[in-house]
């Protein structure tokens, strides 16, 4: 994968995932502001409607696109060793598809 | 992969004195770092207040805390600061304010915003 998306690739996902992003930054802080969230009920109501569950799949999809990028950056300017900077990169490719399950039972436990 | 082994490195960080442009862009990273790691912990909140009222309260609860106010203030500044600052690379990739007046100037503008939101986190009720 690292090698797969990286230059160009890279650089394009990064800004992409960051303009939806940002986006959706925007909407939700608008959003929440004019409809605050009174109670479990609500909360639980806007997190079961089929809009917001393909958005925040969108959303988190993005997410981890942006920090797989941000992230290997990060990794590849700091860590000069290669077996640990293969080792952290894995961990990171761990941790993301992790977040990634995570939140899918979190989407589908409140469908 | 590393054609160059033997670069120059400087790292008196207290004997540089940085620019703000390059402030910001350090500070871009490190609330990138900072926005990454709260993921999890994000997460976790998010599952917890979906469960059922209790949790809904008890995760209420753990963001009225003072730390996790802190903690929020700080996640604030993070988020404010690396939406804006990237903002203004897409402009920069745009090639809009490239000169380093501009630049400098906008660079300012993100920082500024930045620590305004984390007053804003801080004093928020």
């Amino acid at each position: 994968m690292s090698h797969q998306i990286s230059g160009l690739r890279a650089w394009m996902l990064q800004r992409l995932s960051a303009l939806y992003l940002a986006g959706y930054a925007l909407w939700a802080t608008i959003y929440f502001l004019l409809r605050p969230i009174p109670d479990h009920a609500a909360w639980h109501a806007l997190w079961a409607q089929p809009a917001m569950t393909i958005g925040a799949t969108l959303l988190f999809i993005a997410l981890l696109v942006h920090a797989w990028v941000g992230m290997r950056d990060v990794i590849l300017d700091y860590v000069r060793l290669p077996l640990l900077r293969l080792a952290l990169l894995a961990l990171l490719w761990v941790w993301l598809l992790v977040l990634a399950v995570w939140l899918v039972r979190i989407l589908i436990g409140v469908m | 992969m590393t054609p160059h082994r033997h670069r120059p490195v400087f790292f008196h960080l207290l004997q540089l004195h940085l620019p703000v442009t390059a402030l910001v862009s350090i500070a871009h990273r490190l609330s990138g770092i900072l926005l990454f790691l709260a993921l999890a912990p994000g997460l976790w909140l998010l599952e917890r207040s979906l469960a059922d009222a209790d949790g809904f309260a008890a995760a209420q609860h753990i963001l009225d805390s003072w730390p996790m106010h802190l903690a929020g203030a700080l996640l604030l500044w993070a988020l404010i600061h690396h939406l804006l600052a990237g903002l203004r690379l897409l402009l920069i990739d745009a090639e809009l304010g490239v000169g380093r007046r501009a630049a400098r100037r906008s660079a300012w503008w993100v920082g500024i915003a930045g620590l305004l939101a984390l007053g804003l986190g801080v004093l928020w009720p």
